[in-house]
């Protein structure tokens, strides 16, 4: 989720309207924005729209509540002229960085406020819209400084050198990516590639190589600046263009000129930015139906003029336009739901849907809430553990070799980093936190494990597992059997045990259960080499049950 | 407690112990005269404090007593009357020694002693006694005197106390100044009135114990059984216990299915297609970024469903399909959409039933484990629980999601007033999140929902809108358990698990 900081005098002025802090905290519900802090006139706030990188500046906030608290509604129509600038986009840029879109804006009275609100709104579509600038670099140059018309092309790493911005001396390229902070944080970007792009003018002044790092010379803008040359380069013009013009959109909204740049490549020449706006066909009974509010066609479209669209009527349709820095718009919906967050969501009166449906919870929660109710009848305490461990526990611990464990391949701690294939090792862990409270340690634990299962749709299955631990100096084999008993006398299933060999358990005390045929469980006495690897002195004997295999045994 | 009760009750202690009372009785001598250990005495005292019958003094005093020669010299004599006995006419200071059986210690101190009492007058090494000697030996030494009476209270010595003292304590071993702690009784009024009735009145014959032999035999007829004191502590026991959380979980989980929801449930281990694809979100979103989703080691790749439905997801994220959306407009991959992953969100779980096909009207849920590498702190935890759930009818709109939401609210948290913000989620349109007016916490976040966009129920079979919700329930929990760190939901101290109420 973004969060951007904006100056509450400076949005005023925007919006041209006086908010309070409080008036301000509602009115931010048009743009789903959430105050995290004020502190003095600087307000930071969240925007929980992540596919809206056009509200993510002052100008972009102070456009949607001009909308709604001023005269001043529907789409902006920004006028542009030409230019004459031209980029040229070498064909050696191929398979490197092979697009760029531009503009030039012009007239710009930049004050401390607007700086910040620039280089803000230049970070926030680079990293977040722009996906830390793996799609989009955006730089912006003082378009006084160059010397048309620009190349845009690639070079080899020592073959150019300029200062990069904020350095005193020139670096080559190579030099950049292993010198320079942000050649450092995001010279991955390149490792594929031997040459490096770079715009650089007709006398040969570097403005930057996207994108990593601007040149000090050209690409430092300050409050001196008047006149500015923005580009945006990437791979994909879904993101480059929306990118464009949210940038030249804030700009003229405080009162730049933008001016278009013929931008020429081997596929042929293109003028930027289009801030054409774009269509799309809403129809009234779908408005109505999705809002569940009887709005009549009027009404509609003063919301859609407060939202900042255009509208034509056709029928039972509304032909709509909307502006070309928003690059959200799918589907009709999107359109709808503007509607209605200008309606107001605490307009609308909430009804209960009347729908008569006949509720349940699935079977095995069903069958686990018995299973509890005989357990804590027991005198057994419920205790819960994460599904994720490590392979320690439930298997180097319990001196147990375990093969086929899911692991996660990206942990944040090695303490989760694999799902548990049994719960008994949670319990032990647990008795071994708990060595100074009081004994009898008589507990269970109910949930979900995962295992290997090749045929599966996702290879994997996660029956619900039933395990009980008793710590105590008269733990024994005889104590696991009475409890094992009780809990399958009160769910009235006759079982079979049989001697087993497994490592955690003392050998000729352990046990596996069948019923029906089926293995359906183990019992024992816990190995002491177990309980000193938990640090355990006192004895402990357990069992585990598959809960999804008795219940499919009971079901039949 | 009225003085009968009080009576039939007293434990054989307190019987005991009851005849020697009397203000300002110290407790050794309460144990010297009932005959009972001192711990025992203790005991029934505290009860008959607890009873209102006395007030136990605890008072720290300094008192002198004898050492390990003062011990002896109580029996022996002091040495200097020693000597002077033993002195008859000019004697050397050798014969003294041997005579009276003093070491030299003893020696020079009886020189000292005598002379400042004038008794003996030293001549060189010879000693020879004074007239004083007589009268000293007839009167007595008052150090003597002194020890005779120990043990003595500091703070009780006159003056001349004080001076025998200060000399004593500057000989060896003689006496000893110590601080002892003495338990004292004081009696109550209403004390008093049952040391009364209790010498008047006989109590003889209480029933302790009911026993087994005593029914069979009935040797309990005509007889009264002692009053025990129902007020007392007992010894706290152990019963078996849901978790506090799980009880939650499992309250919350009746909660909705009175409301007519049908729990659904879904693999740990997901396939990238329902966690992400089918849900409209499109391979490059930073929600399925490496650092915001786990990844698992092996196996790598799941098995994709029913093809015709893969293609209409496909389509519907390339172009929009037949949805009337333009989509998200990129390749994509079925090879990303057959990854693995452990389940990050529980809304994973809604495409595989709409897929399958729900009743229509229908009201469905689930309350799952979800896992994400989250930082891990107060509010973050690696494994959560979330729940989550749709209703899907012909009829279904914004203002019905509202009335829901609202229902929802007042059925979980007992709160009616709400408020409506507009949200965002990739996989709804509109989306609006709910907050809850907590007397307690002022306005908190509780429910985030929206309508499943047609890009999202359209590729699964689905033409009626759906209403998608969920609540961060561990947000809930914690407020309801009065926990402020989520590690500690899932509790691993034994003790708190025993001692924690029951949430209802």
């Amino acid at each position: 989720m973004p969060t951007i900081e904006v100056s509450l005098k400076d949005l005023n002025k925007l919006v041209e309207k006086k908010f309070t802090r409080k008036e301000l905290e509602r009115a931010l519900e048009y743009v789903k924005g959430e105050v995290e802090s004020f502190r003095g006139d600087r307000i930071r706030m969240e925007i929980a729209d992540t596919n809206r990188p056009d509200l993510w500046s002052a100008e972009g906030v102070a456009r949607e509540l001009r909308s709604r608290y001023t005269k001043d509604k529907g789409l902006i129509r920004y006028k542009m002229k030409k230019s004459g600038l031209r980029v040229i986009i070498d064909k050696n840029l191929k398979n490197i960085r092979p697009k760029t879109v531009c503009a030039v804006v012009k007239g710009l009275k930049i004050d401390d406020e607007f700086l910040f609100q620039i280089i803000q709104l230049q970070e926030k579509i680079c990293e977040t819209f722009g996906r830390n600038r793996g799609e989009v670099a955006l730089g912006i140059y003082d378009y006084h400084k160059i010397s048309p018309p620009i190349h845009f092309r690639a070079y080899k790493p020592d073959e150019i050198k300029f200062v990069p911005l904020d350095f005193d001396k020139e670096l080559n390229l190579r030099q950049i990516l292993s010198q320079h902070p942000k050649g450092k944080e995001y010279g991955h970007l390149l490792a594929d590639f031997d040459k490096y792009p770079v715009f650089i003018d007709s006398k040969n002044h570097v403005l930057s190589m996207p994108p990593i790092i601007n040149s000090d010379y050209t690409g430092k803008v300050t409050k001196k600046t008047r006149d500015v040359f923005i580009e945006c380069s990437g791979f994909d013009m879904k993101f480059l263009l929306p990118s464009l013009n949210i940038m030249v959109s804030a700009l003229a909204d405080r009162g730049g000129r933008i001016e278009t740049v013929e931008v020429v490549s081997r596929e042929g020449r293109m003028v930027t930015p289009d801030l054409k706006p774009k269509r799309i066909t809403v129809d009234v009974d779908r408005v109505r139906r999705l809002s569940g509010l009887d709005l009549g066609k009027d009404k509609i479209r003063k919301l859609l003029l407060e939202s900042r669209y255009d509208v034509e009527t056709e029928g039972g349709k509304f032909l709509v336009s909307y502006p070309a820095y928003r690059q959200d718009i799918m589907h009709q919906v999107d359109v709808i739901e503007d509607i209605i967050i200008s309606y107001g969501y605490n307009r609308i009166e909430p009804v209960i849907p009347k729908i008569s449906t006949i509720g349940g919870q699935t079977r095995m929660n069903e069958f686990s809430r018995r299973v509890s109710n005989i357990m804590t009848g027991m005198g057994s305490q419920e205790v819960l553990s994460y599904i994720l461990t490590n392979r320690d526990n439930i298997a180097k611990r319990m001196d147990l070799e375990v093969s086929k464990l899911i692991e996660i391949e990206n942990p944040i701690s090695k303490n989760w980093s694999v799902f548990r294939t049994w719960i008994i090792p949670s319990l032990i862990e647990f008795i071994g936190k708990n060595t100074n409270r009081e004994y009898p340690q008589n507990i269970f634990e109910m949930g979900e494990v995962v295992l290997f299962d090749e045929k599966a749709e996702t290879r994997s299955r996660n029956p619900t597992r039933l395990a009980w631990a008793f710590a105590d100096s008269e733990a024994n084999f005889t104590k696991a059997k009475q409890s094992f008993d009780f809990l399958m006398r009160n769910l009235g299933v006759a079982y079979v045990i049989e001697d087993v060999e497994h490592p955690s358990f003392i050998p000729g005390r352990v046990g596996r259960v069948s019923v029906k045929g089926r293995k359906i469980a183990c019992i024992g006495e816990i190995h002491p080499k177990v309980l000193e690897n938990f640090r355990i002195e006192q004895p402990v004997c357990a069992f585990e049950i598959n809960l999804s295999d008795l219940l499919g045994i009971l079901k039949k | 407690m009225r003085v009968q009760e009080l009576l039939e009750a007293l434990h054989p202690l307190e019987r005991r112990v009851i005849p020697f009372l009397r203000d300002n009785v110290e407790l050794k001598d309460l144990a010297d005269k009932s005959g009972l250990e001192r711990i025992e005495v203790m005991r029934a005292l505290q009860w008959l404090e607890n009873k209102n019958v006395l007030r136990i003094k605890s008072v720290s005093k300094e008192i002198i007593n004898l050492d390990k020669n003062g011990e002896v010299y109580l029996k022996r004599g002091l040495p200097e009357r020693r000597f002077l006995e033993n002195l008859d006419g000019e004697t050397s200071l050798m014969d003294i020694k041997e005579r009276a059986k003093l070491n030299d210690d003893e020696l020079r101190v009886c020189l000292g002693v005598l002379k400042s009492k004038y008794a003996i007058s030293i001549l060189g090494n010879r000693i020879e006694p004074t007239r004083k000697k007589d009268g000293l030996l007839k009167d007595g030494f008052v150090e003597e005197e002194f020890l005779k009476r120990l043990p003595l209270e500091v703070s009780k010595l006159d003056q001349e106390g004080k001076n025998t003292y200060s000399k004593l304590s500057r000989r060896k071993k003689i006496v000893k100044k110590e601080s002892v702690k003495l338990k004292y009784v004081d009696l109550t009024e209403f004390g008093r009135e049952v040391l009364l009735k209790f010498k008047k009145t006989r109590i003889e014959g209480l029933l302790e114990r009911l026993t087994p032999k005593m029914l069979k035999e009935r040797s309990w007829e005509g007889k009264t059984f002692r009053r025990y004191d129902i007020k007392i502590n007992v010894p706290e026991i152990r019963g078996g216990n849901r978790h506090p959380y799980s009880e939650f979980i499992q309250n919350v989980r009746e909660t909705l299915v009175r409301l007519g929801f049908r729990e659904m449930e879904g693999p740990i281990i997901e396939l990238e297609f329902f966690n992400f694809d089918a849900l409209y979100q499109p391979q490059n979103h930073p929600a399925r970024d490496w650092s915001a989703t786990y990844r698992i080691k092996e196996p790598k790749h799941g098995k994709l469903p029913d093809r015709r439905m893969v293609r209409n997801v496909k389509l519907s994220h390339e172009q929009g399909w037949k949805t009337g959306s333009r989509g998200w407009r990129y390749k994509w991959s079925e090879k990303i959409a057959s990854q693995l992953m452990p389940r990050a969100h529980d809304t994973a779980i809604s495409p595989r039933y709409l897929a399958k096909g729900v009743e229509i009207p229908g009201k469905y849920f689930n309350l799952v484990r979800c896992f994400r590498p989250d930082v891990i702190d107060s509010t973050h935890a690696v494994e959560f629980n979330q729940l989550g759930g749709f209703v899907i009818d012909k009829d279904l709109s914004f203002k019905h999601l509202l009335g829901l939401l609202k229902q929802f609210v007042f059925e979980i948290t007992g709160i009616g007033e709400v408020k409506f913000v507009p949200d965002y989620f990739p996989f709804t349109e509109p989306s609006v999140q709910i907050s809850a007016k907590y007397p307690e916490f002022g306005w908190v976040e509780l429910a985030g929902a929206g309508v499943f966009r047609p890009e999202l129920t359209e590729p699964l079979g689905v033409k009626e809108p759906v209403i998608a919700w969920g609540f961060g329930i561990d947000r809930l929990a914690m407020m309801r358990l009065d926990v402020k760190d989520i590690r500690n939901l899932f509790s691993q101290d034994l003790d708190f698990l025993r001692k924690s109420r029951r949430v209802f």
